[in-house]
C-alpha cells in the first residue's frame, strides 16, 4: 500500500489508542469502550489503489462474434500469503485467446504473456511485483477459478487452478516457486471446471478438493437471441446439459482419488459457486453449491461418510416464490450473529440476490425481502462477493462484484446494464442498506465485475478486496473507512486438523452478543479469500471469550483476547 | 401445382357396362397409364388414356384421369374440355368440378374457378382440398374476407391443415400491412398508427419500441382508453415495476373494476411486499375472474405476507384447483404448511412441487436440470 495510507493509518491508530485508553480505564469489566455498547455507524470509504501498488492485470476473455458462453464468465482471484512473509499476495486467473469461429472440440491455449495467470508478490512497502514467471504459474488453457489450500500440511499454501479442458494443481516448493503436480496427484479433471473448494470432508486432517463443473459444453456454434443485427446473445444454460462435480479425496501421499459417486456428491448441476459450513451444527462440514438456472444444492454431510442433497427440503433450492434462479456467487456465513451460518447466493437482474436465514432446525427462511436486499438488488446482477465487516462494527456487510452476463442486455431491457458499479451493503443489524454511493468514487464506476476475494492486504484491521472484471482490469480496493471500531484477526494453525484449519469454527463472545465464522478460503465466485478469520469488535477493546471448534473435534477457549491484532492460534493437542 | 388424387379413386363408370373382355382391356390400359404417369412418361400415358377412350368413349373416369394428366402438363384448355365431357355424361361425377376449378385457377380465370369449387363443395363428398383452393381463388380475385371465411372453415374441418393456417396467417399479415400503409398515407403521425405500431412491437417483445409508440399515441389522444394499460404491460414485461404501476394506476381510473389491471397492480404490490394494497387489488380482480389461478396464487402470497397462513392455504388450494399442473403453488403451500406446523403436508407439497417442476421443464422442452432464467 502507499505511504500516504501508512501515515494515515498510523495517525488514526494513535487517535484510537488514546480513545481506547480513556474508555478501557472506565469500562474494564466488559472490555468495551462504550457505555451503551452500541456499534458506531461510520462512513465507508474504499480507494482504487490498483495502479499505485503495481498491479496491472487485464483479463483476456476473447469475445467473438459467435458469443461462446465461456467468454462472459470472467475469472477468479486469490488473496493468500504464498511465501509466509505475513503479507497477502495476489493470484489472478486469466482466460485465453479464442479463434472465431473456434473448432467445436477446441481446448483453447494461452498464446503468450498477455494470457498468463499472474502472481503478484506484496513487498514490505505494500507495493506488488509480478513474479509469475519465476514462480512458474503462467498456467495453461482458458482459466476460470482458483482455490488455495495447504493440501500436504507443509505450512505453505498450494494452488488449484480450474479451467476449461483441464485443471492444474501447483505445489508450493517453499522457495517462492511452484511445481505442477496435476498428473501425479490425479486431479486434472475434464470439462468446464469453475469454482473449487479445499475442505477436509472426512476429518482425516488432510484437505480434500471439491471441483464444480458448469455445463456439458463445447464450442458448438449455437445462435441464441434474436436474429437481428446486434441482438445475438450468449446462450442461457438451459440450452446445455448439467454435469457432475468432481470430488478428490486426499490420499495423503500426494495422490487424490475421485470419489464423487462413492460419497453421493454426484448430482448433475450447473455449478458456479461453492461454500462450506456446518449448517446444522452436527459437527460435520456441509457444502452448498450455487447452480446457474436450476435448483441450488445443499449437500448435507451424513454420519456415514456420505452426502445427501437436501436443498429443496432445507429451503434453499429455489427463491421464496418457488422460482429457481441463476446462482453464481455464494457465501455461507452468519450475517445475523445468531451462531448459525446463513446463505447468500447472487444471481441475475430481476431475480434478486437470495438470502437464506438459518432457522437452526436444518431449514432456511428466504429473507431477501425482509432484509432489504430485494429492493437493493432487483436490477443488479451479482457474481463474486463476501460477507465481511468493513467497518468493524460487529456485523458482516456485503461487497458484491456486479455486471450482467449479456453484453447487449440493454437492447432488450433498457433499465438493465451490462456494466455495473459494485455494491457495498451495510448490515445494520436489522437489515441491509446500500451505502455504495457514500463509499468512494470507485463505486460509481461501471465494471463487468466477476471474481472477488477479500482479505486484509495491509494488515491494518480493515478488510480490503480484489475484484476481477471480464475483458478488463483487476482492481485492488483498499479499505480506508475511518472508524473507531476495533478488530481482531485470527490465523488458525491446525496440527491434528488440516494445517489451514479449514472447516474450523470460531465463536466470538462480546457483551453485545456473539459472532460466528467458519475458516475457509472458498465462497464468492471462482475466487479464494484470505483464510484468516476477521472480526469487528465495535467498541470492545478485547474479546472476552473465543471458542474454537477444530475439525479434529478439539474445542479450544481463549479468554480476554486483546483487540486490534493479528493473532496466530495453534490447535492444542487436546 | 396439382394434384393426382383423382386417379386414386376407383369410381363407378361406364366401365362396368362393358363386356368382360373390354373391361379387362380398359383396366389394363388404365394401370399402364398410371404406371407411365408415375415414371413421368406423360405422352405415353396420354396415349394409353386415349386408347381406353376408344374402347369406352365418354367414360367419365377415363376423361377425368386424362384431364388431370393434362392439367399436370399445364394443358389447362384440353383438361377443361375433357372435364366438361365427363360432367356432360355425369353432372355430379366425383371431384370433376374440383379438378376443373383447379384448371381454371391455373388459367387465372378465378371467377370460373370459384364457380367450379362451389359446385364441388355442393356435392356429397367434395375433394378435401377444395375449400383451400376456393380460398386461394377468392384471395386471388381480391375477395380477402371471403377467403378468410373459407380458410377458417378449412381449419375447422381439418385442424392439422398447415397450408390453410399458412395462408390464413399470410392474409392477416398482408391485411395488417396494407392497413398500416393506408394509415401512413392518411397521417404518418396519427394516433391510430402509433397505437398499432405499439401493439406490433409489443407482440414481437420489443417493449422499448412499443412503449415509445404507445406514448406517441397517447400524446395525440391523451384520453384514449387502453393505452395506459398497454404501456403498463410493456413496462411490466421489462420488470420496471414502478413505471408499470404508475401506468396501471392511470388505467384503473378508466376502469376501476378491470380484472387484468387489478391483477397487474396486485402482482406489483406483492413484489413490493405491499400486501394490504395487493390484497385489495386482487380481490377486485377475483370478482371479475374468480377461476384465474394466478389471482389465487398472488392472494396466497398476500396472506402469507400478512401472517395469515390459514387464508393463504385456502387461496393456494384454490390456485391448485384452477391449475393442477402448476408447480409454484405447491412450493408456497409447502411453506404455509411449515408455518402451520404440519411437516407431513409440507413434505407432500414439496414432493409435488418437485414432480411438477420437472414436468414443466419437459413441457417447455428444456434441458433436464434446468429451470427458469430470466434471460
Amino acid at each position: 500500500m502507499t505511504e500516504t495510507r501508512k501515515s494515515y493509518s498510523f495517525a488514526s491508530k494513535c487517535g484510537l489508542l488514546f480513545v481506547c485508553l480513556v474508555w478501557v480505564t472506565s469500562l474494564m469489566t466488559y472490555g468495551q469502550d462504550s457505555a451503551s455498547g452500541q456499534m458506531s455507524s461510520t462512513i465507508p470509504h474504499f480507494s482504487d489503489v490498483t495502479s499505485s501498488v503495481g498491479v496491472h492485470f487485464e483479463n483476456i476473455a476473447s469475445h467473438t462474434s459467435r458469443k461462446y458462453l465461456i467468454e462472459t464468465m470472467g475469472s477468479g482471484v486469490a488473496l493468500f500469503d504464498y511465501d509466509n512473509d505475513g503479507r497477502l499476495d495476489i493470484f489472478i486467473v486469466n482466460g485465453a485467446s479464442l479463434s472465431d469461429p473456434a473448432p467445436q472440440r477446441a481446448i483453447p491455449q494461452k498464446s503468450g504473456p498477455s494470457d498468463w495467470n499472474r502472481l503478484y508478490h506484496q513487498r514490505p512497502d505494500g507495493t506488488f511485483e509480478d513474479i509469475t514467471e519465476k514462480a512458474g504459474l503462467q498456467g495453461e488453457g482458458y482459466g476460470m477459478g482458483v482455490a488455495v489450500g495447504d493440501y500436504d500440511n507443509d505450512g505453505y499454501e498450494d494452488l488449484y487452478v480450474t479451467a476449461f479442458g483441464g485443471n492444474k494443481l501447483y505445489h508450493n516448493n517453499r522457495n517462492r516457486t511452484f511445481t505442477d503436480v496435476t498428473d501425479r496427484a490425479g486431479v486434472r479433471g475434464m470439462g468446464w471446471s469453475t469454482s473449487a473448494a479445499w475442505v477436509d470432508l472426512d476429518n482425516d486432517g488432510l484437505l480434500d478438493l471439491v471441483v464444480l463443473r458448469y455445463l456439458d459444453w463445447n464450442f458448438d456454434d449455437i445462435w441464441c437471441g434474436e436474429h437481428r443485427e446486434g441482438y445475438r446473445s450468449y446462450c442461457t444454460p438451459d440450452v446445455f446439459h448439467p454435469i457432475t462435480p468432481l470430488v478428490f479425496h486426499n490420499d495423503g501421499n500426494g495422490h487424490f482419488t475421485e470419489i464423487s459417486h462413492n460419497i453421493g456428491m454426484d448430482e448433475p448441476g450447473k455449478g458456479l459457486g461453492i461454500a462450506i459450513a456446518d449448517y446444522d451444527r452436527d459437527g460435520r462440514i456441509d457444502i452448498c453449491v450455487a447452480n446457474d438456472s436450476m435448483p441450488e444444492f445443499l449437500y448435507h454431510n451424513q454420519a456415514n461418510g456420505r452426502f445427501k442433497e437436501v436443498g429443496l427440503s432445507a429451503g434453499i433450492a429455489v427463491d421464496g416464490e418457488g422460482h429457481s434462479f441463476a446462482g453464481m456467487g455464494i457465501d455461507f456465513s452468519d450475517y445475523n450473529n445468531d451462531g448459525l451460518p446463513d446463505l447468500l447466493i447472487t444471481d441475475l437482474a430481476d431475480q434478486m440476490y437470495a438470502l437464506y436465514r438459518n432457522n437452526g432446525d436444518g431449514t432456511f427462511a428466504y429473507e431477501t425481502y425482509s432484509s432489504g436486499l430485494g429492493r437493493i438488488t432487483r436490477t443488479h446482477s451479482g457474481w463474486g462477493f463476501r460477507f465481511f465487516d468493513y467497518d468493524n462494527d460487529g456485523y458482516k456487510d456485503l461487497l458484491i462484484a456486479q455486471g450482467h452476463d449479456l453484453d447487449n442486455i440493454q437492447l432488450t431491457f433498457p433499465n438493465l446494464r451490462y456494466r455495473e458499479p459494485m455494491l457495498l451493503a451495510r448490515n445494520t443489524g436489522h437489515g441491509f442498506v446500500d451505502v455504495s454511493k457514500d463509499a468512494g468514487s470507485i463505486f460509481a464506476e461501471p465494471w463487468v465485475g466477476r471474481g472477488l476475494a477479500v482479505g486484509d492486504i495491509d494488515n491494518d484491521g480493515r478488510l480490503d478486496a480484489v475484484i476481477t472484471t471480464n475483458e478488463g482490469p483487476a482492481y485492488v480496493l483498499r479499505n480506508d473507512t475511518a472508524t473507531p471500531n476495533h478488530w481482531l484477526t485470527l490465523e488458525l494453525i491446525g496440527h491434528k486438523s488440516n494445517r489451514d484449519a479449514i472447516g474450523a469454527e470460531v465463536k466470538l463472545v462480546t457483551p453485545q452478543g456473539i459472532q460466528f465464522a467458519t475458516v475457509t478460503t472458498a465462497a464468492s465466485y471462482l475466487s479464494s479469500s484470505d483464510k484468516r478469520v476477521h472480526f469487528g469488535l465495535g467498541r470492545n477493546v478485547m474479546a472476552p471469550r473465543i471458542e474454537i471448534r477444530w475439525p479434529s473435534g478439539v474445542h479450544q477457549i481463549l479468554e480476554n483476547v486483546k483487540s486490534d491484532q493479528n493473532l496466530r492460534v495453534d490447535e492444542p493437542a487436546n | 401445382m396439382i394434384l393426382r388424387r383423382g386417379r386414386q379413386i376407383l369410381a363407378l363408370s361406364l366401365f362396368s357396362l362393358l363386356p368382360a373382355s373390354a373391361q379387362t382391356q380398359v383396366s389394363l390400359l388404365l394401370d399402364q397409364a398410371r404406371a407411365r404417369e408415375k415414371s413421368g412418361e406423360y405422352v405415353v400415358a396420354e396415349q394409353l388414356y386415349q386408347q381406353a377412350l376408344t374402347i369406352s368413349p365418354d367414360d367419365p373416369e377415363i376423361l377425368k384421369r386424362l384431364g388431370v394428366l393434362e392439367q399436370t402438363e399445364l394443358k389447362f384448355d384440353q383438361s377443361i374440355k375433357h372435364f366438361r365431357r365427363a360432367l356432360a355424361r355425369s353432372p355430379k361425377y366425383s371431384e370433376v368440378s374440383f379438378f376443373m376449378g383447379v384448371s381454371y385457377f391455373g388459367k387465372q380465370d378465378f371467377s370460373t374457378a370459384i364457380e367450379n369449387f362451389q359446385q364441388e363443395l355442393a356435392t356429397e363428398k367434395p375433394h378435401p382440398r377444395c375449400r383451400y383452393y376456393l380460398a386461394l381463388a377468392l384471395r386471388s380475385s381480391g375477395r380477402i374476407d371471403d377467403a378468410i371465411v373459407q380458410l377458417d372453415k378449412a381449419v375447422a374441418e381439418n385442424p392439422k391443415d398447415a397450408d390453410a393456417y399458412y395462408e390464413l396467417a399470410r392474409l392477416h399479415t398482408n391485411a395488417s400491412l396494407q392497413a398500416i400503409e393506408k394509415l401512413k398515407e392518411l397521417d404518418p403521425e396519427s394516433f391510430q398508427l402509433h397505437a398499432l405500431m405499439g401493439e406490433t412491437y409489443a407482440g414481437e417483445k420489443q417493449y422499448a419500441d412499443a412503449i415509445s409508440e404507445y406514448k406517441s399515441a397517447l400524446a395525440k389522444r391523451p384520453d384514449a382508453p387502453g393505452i395506459h394499460f398497454s404501456i403498463g404491460v410493456a413496462y411490466w414485461a421489462q420488470h420496471e415495476w414502478e413505471s408499470a404501476g404508475s401506468e396501471f394506476l392511470q388505467a384503473l381510473q378508466e376502469n376501476p373494476d378491470d380484472p387484468m389491471t387489478n391483477l397487474y397492480l396486485g402482482d406489483i404490490a406483492v413484489h413490493e411486499q405491499q400486501f394490504e394494497d395487493a390484497c385489495r387489488y386482487l380481490r377486485v380482480a377475483e370478482t371479475g375472474q374468480p377461476k384465474m389461478a394466478q389471482i389465487h396464487l398472488l392472494l396466497g402470497e398476500c396472506y402469507r405476507g400478512q401472517k395469515q397462513p390459514e387464508n393463504a392455504r385456502s387461496e393456494l388450494l384454490a390456485a391448485i384447483d384452477a391449475d393442477p399442473t402448476a408447480a409454484q403453488p405447491h412450493y408456497l403451500l409447502a411453506q404455509v404448511y411449515g408455518e402451520l406446523h404440519n411437516p407431513e403436508a409440507s413434505a407432500q407439497e414439496l414432493a409435488q412441487f418437485d414432480k411438477l417442476s420437472k414436468l414443466e421443464l419437459e413441457k417447455a422442452g428444456r434441458v433436464p436440470g434446468s429451470s427458469e432464467r430470466h434471460k
